[in-house]
């Protein structure tokens, strides 16, 4: 492999452009509230059809890289999550935004997104062999147990009403069921709908339960609220001794980040969950979550910017992708003539190393782009509701129609969002909801088929070795918590 | 509304929506083959079950709670004509369509109803706001995007 | 003031009839002079989200067609992906039949789906325009599995009955009946796991969580190459150059083969002389020899079918998918 051929094609003009491109577009779309990662990417495709594969690569990658992070933007600003992926980052974010300054909750989560994108591109580099073969040897058994330590993490979220926290769960589980049901083709909850086959659209469901209802509550302060701030919170920046406070979190995340991108189907929205739930849980300041704690940005931006690295693993080794965003980069390899997989290595070995270095270029870009941007969308948390109320409504049912041209899913995200709006009054945990969303088809699906192959037998779970292990995980949690519960109460008593 | 019997008439609902879930799902997947040993009303039963148990203890955990306040809607009557504006907007998108024409009117009203100044400079300034907001989003979906609205 | 009111009523009114003329324009006129259209962009529906399998050939025959297309037609392709291709049928299905709207479907959007009976339309309410590209399916396993031929997998799976698993991509799917098919024709017992989705189905063969899978020819190119896996048989009735020593289960006296086509379909009552010049301009960009190189490297395979011939492929499956998911106990009769 001659590396001066790869560093020349690498930092030719065009390259650059195109990733500055893709890293433009991607921070732009992901920001506005509604439209996403897979909008920005889908919308950049064709102009890879007439540009060199290095290019095509590098631009949606860098589309995708930026728009994990841009994503948080909104959730910032607005309080709305520009990307589902972006969701967690809301609880504090918005927070820190709101009390205190939003220029530091910028800061926070382009340097956790930076770093987890670049800490997701070493992996890619360097680890995508053995993960992807390890990635192999785990399925449906496993998948299963992993959810329902999700599920239990969850449960740990919120220290709000707790029971109120576990029916949003069941709700979010009962909404992620509708559709067709995948191993008997019927159809569950669809009322005939055929929109609803699929299932409720993640997007519909996190416009319409995180935005919708944010953006009612938004009216209640009064059309003419706005945030006042003085220029030095607008500003970007946190001092190191901030930073420092910030390093765990940012490490949990970005390992929790790549390894989940590696497993097909779970991704960026379930990483950054996970990602803010180990946050909370190896937090020294855990009562402050919620409140504007920084590692409650930290946790989720550098998560779900490891799994651009991560979910590209499975694609380069054996040509699956990883996430829907990857299964649209992996058409554009495909238009070139270039099939991903374990032949990908020694039949263009330039090509593909170009696109892993290429890929820290994306997080480099990513940041650099990010901080000039940012400014201007900081100010946008001082524009008055009365102005701002419209036109993020407007660009919140422009994105659900972009999502999926069908004006049966803008009234399904209205409809949630006006349930949410008062679920949210009566303090019902909407990111339960969400997550239990994600999390729950991936649940009953590993389940059934884990049966499926087993013919019944539960024992499946017992015979392989890393269901055995997280079996054992899954109990000591519970066991330890149960002691938790019980301990107190025994201390008082006597 | 009190809070607490604002959270009796939530729970209700949500105890209802669980049952009716369960038993529509039973209707629509009777008969068709059995590809596992776990059919397709396992877990909704399992969650609707579930779902019945938690609202029940919340009725009560509710019930045993301290003091009660008030739910407020603030300027309710803000949230009020904004979900009307955006039924009657979906509506007329979709039985009429002219995506661009429904859309400045959309606008303009909002902004006219929440800034509540009917001035010169006033409506020039809605006027120039919904119309850049209509070319970003003619940009992005028609020309970029080849969406058409 | 009531002047005013008046002259905006008139307005209104000479705008709705403006409107409502204008849209009465394209409906066909009786006289049949189809000399100028195409007049406006073709709307082309691609019953998939961009990326997905359909979407390539498609993407790549574009150019070809409005190569060919009369007085600069062009067309544009929409992606309306959703429940295996039946949403964006529907819009097809929904369309004003004037020529503008064409979609494409792959088999299951027609010849499986529709009988399930969760579509609002039904298979013979969609007008069958042409076929261009056909897709292979193998029924592939490890490369170090204890039988290399048909005939030793057979002999493995009489001999060891509810021991052999296959994935399949969807309940009820066109894999997953040609395989019901099979085995009762054959006299064997498999075992379908569902996935959701070929890609699911892969990784899970190549983890060797399940012993079979069936894959699409373009999809199991590479891993095969490198010799990951191995065919055994080919379970449609189109063979691809690099695999085509795989016999078929025709080849092997079963009458059983799975049909993977994408086609063109139009809303029913568009004018015949309308679709003759849509059929000659596909049937010209699928003759175009460039295209057919373009088509090669991607391992797609170009199969034209004329109207009359496609829309008899289509009912010979509707009838034989029926009876089989009859005999799987899904549709009752």
């Amino acid at each position: 492999m001659d590396i001066a051929a790869l560093f020349s094609e690498l930092f030719s003009l065009s390259t650059l452009f195109f990733i500055a491109l893709g890293t433009f577009v991607g921070l732009i779309i992901g920001a506005l509230p509604g439209l996403g990662t897979m909008f920005a990417i889908v919308m950049l495709l064709p102009i890879t059809y007439v540009i060199s594969p290095l290019d095509s690569v590098l631009l949606l990658l860098a589309a995708y890289q930026a728009s994990e992070y841009g994503g948080s933007i909104s959730s910032i600003i607005l309080g709305i999550p520009g990307t589902p992926a972006a969701a967690a980052t809301v609880l504090d974010g918005y927070t820190l935004a709101k009390n205190e300054s939003p220029g530091k909750a910028i800061t926070y989560s382009l340097i956790a997104s930076t770093i987890g994108g670049i800490f997701g591109g070493i992996v890619l580099i360097f680890l995508s062999k053995p993960l992807a073969s390890f990635g192999l040897k785990l399925s449906d058994p496993e998948f299963f147990l992993i959810c329902i330590l999700g599920v239990l993490a969850v449960g740990m979220l919120s220290s709000e009403d707790k029971t109120k926290s576990l029916i949003s769960v069941v709700f979010g589980l009962i909404l992620g069921t509708i559709g067709m049901d995948v191993f008997t083709g019927k159809m569950r909850f669809t009322l005939g709908f055929l929109e609803l086959s699929d299932g409720i659209n993640i997007v519909a469901l996190m416009i319409g339960v995180f935005a919708f209802s944010e953006i009612l509550s938004m009216l209640e302060e009064g059309p003419d609220k706005r945030h006042s701030f003085d220029k030095r919170s607008l500003k970007f920046g946190i001092t190191w001794k901030e930073f420092s406070g910030v390093k765990k979190p940012i490490s949990l995340g970005s390992l929790i980040g790549s390894v989940v991108g590696v497993f097909p189907g779970l991704g960026a929205p379930a990483a950054s969950w996970f990602g803010y739930v180990a946050a909370k849980r190896f937090s020294k300041k855990k009562e402050l979550f919620g409140k504007g704690n920084p590692e409650g940005i930290a946790g989720p931006e550098s998560a779900n910017n490891a799994t651009v690295g991560g979910s590209l693993v499975p694609l380069l080794s054996l040509g699956i992708p990883g996430s829907p965003a990857v299964a649209v980069i992996m058409g554009a390899f495909i238009i070139h003539g270039i099939q991903p997989g374990p032949l990908v290595f020694s039949n263009e070995t330039t090509l593909v190393y170009s696109i892993l270095y290429g890929f820290l270029l994306t997080t480099v870009a990513m940041y650099v782009l990010g901080r000039m941007l940012t400014v201007f969308f900081v100010k946008a948390i001082i524009v008055p509701y009365s102005y701002l109320v419209p036109i993020v409504l407007l660009l919140l049912i422009m994105g659900v129609y972009a999502s999926k041209q069908l004006i049966f899913e803008i009234s399904l995200a209205f409809v949630l969002g006006v349930i949410c709006y008062f679920l949210k009054k009566l303090d019902f945990s909407l990111p339960s909801i969400v997550m239990a969303f994600v999390l729950g088809p991936i649940m009953e699906e590993s389940l059934r088929r884990s049966l499926s192959l087993s013919q019944g037998s539960y024992a499946i779970f017992f015979t392989r070795p890393y269901s055995l292990a997280l079996v054992i995980i899954i109990a000591v949690i519970v066991l330890v918590s149960l002691v938790k519960k019980l301990g107190p109460s025994k201390h008082v008593s006597s | 509304m009190s809070y607490k019997r604002a959270t009796y008439v939530a729970l209700s609902l949500l105890m209802v929506f669980g049952w009716v879930y369960a038993v529509s799902i039973h209707i629509t997947t009777s008969g068709g083959a059995r590809n596992s040993s776990i059919g397709p009303t396992y877990f909704p039963d399992l969650l609707a079950v579930l779902l019945t148990v938690l609202c029940i203890v919340s009725f009560f955990q509710t019930a045993r709670k301290k003091g009660d306040s008030i739910v407020r809607l603030h300027y309710f009557k803000y949230v009020l004509i904004t979900l009307s504006l955006i039924v009657a907007y979906l509506l007329a998108w979709y039985y009429i369509g002219y995506f661009y024409i429904l859309t400045f009117v959309f606008l303009m009203s909002l902004f006219f109803i929440y800034r509540r100044n009917f001035s010169m400079k006033q409506i020039a300034k809605n006027i120039a706001i919904a119309c850049s907001m209509l070319l970003v989003i003619y940009l992005i979906f028609e020309v970029a995007m080849s969406i058409p609205l | 003031m009531k002047k005013k009111l008046l002259t905006a009523g008139l307005l209104l009114l000479a705008f709705v009839v403006i409107a409502a003329g204008c849209s009465g324009k394209s409906s066909g006129k009786a006289g049949e002079d189809y000399s100028k259209y195409p007049e406006k962009p073709i709307t082309w529906i691609v019953a998939y989200n961009a990326g997905d399998a359909p979407d390539l050939p498609a993407r790549t025959l574009l150019p070809y067609v409005e190569k060919y297309m009369p007085n600069n037609g062009k067309l544009t392709i929409v992606n309306k992906g959703g429940s295996g291709g039946t949403l964006g049928m529907n819009e097809v299905f929904k369309s004003k039949p004037d020529g503008y709207t064409i979609g494409t479907a792959a088999a299951a959007a027609i010849t499986t789906l529709p009988l399930l009976g969760d579509t609002p339309y039904s298979y013979d309410e969609l007008d069958p325009l042409l076929n261009y590209v056909k897709a292979a399916q193998f029924l592939v396993v490890p490369a170090d599995a204890p039988y290399n031929t048909f005939e030793e997998w057979l002999a493995y799976v009489k001999e060891n009955p509810d021991d052999f698993t296959y994935g399949i991509s969807g309940n009820a799917n066109a894999q997953h009946i040609a395989m019901e098919n099979f085995s009762s024709k054959a006299d064997v017992k498999l075992r379908p796991i569902v996935y959701k989705g070929e890609n699911e189905t892969l990784t899970n063969l190549l983890g060797k969580q399940i012993k079979g899978g069936i894959l699409n020819h373009a999809l199991l190119y590479e891993h095969y190459r490198s010799g990951a896996l191995k065919p055994i048989v080919n379970i449609t009735g189109v063979k691809p150059d690099y695999l085509a020593d795989v016999p078929t289960f025709q080849d092997k006296g079963y009458d059983v083969v799975a049909n993977f086509f994408n086609g063109i379909f139009v809303p029913a009552g568009t004018p015949e002389g309308i679709k003759a010049i849509l059929q000659d301009a596909f049937k010209k960009a699928l003759e175009d020899p460039e295209l057919q190189e373009k088509f090669k490297e991607l391992q797609l395979i170009p199969s034209y079918l004329s109207a009359e011939d496609f829309k008899r492929e289509i009912e010979k499956e509707v009838e034989s998918n029926r009876a089989t998911l009859e005999m799987m106990g899904i549709l009752q009769n």
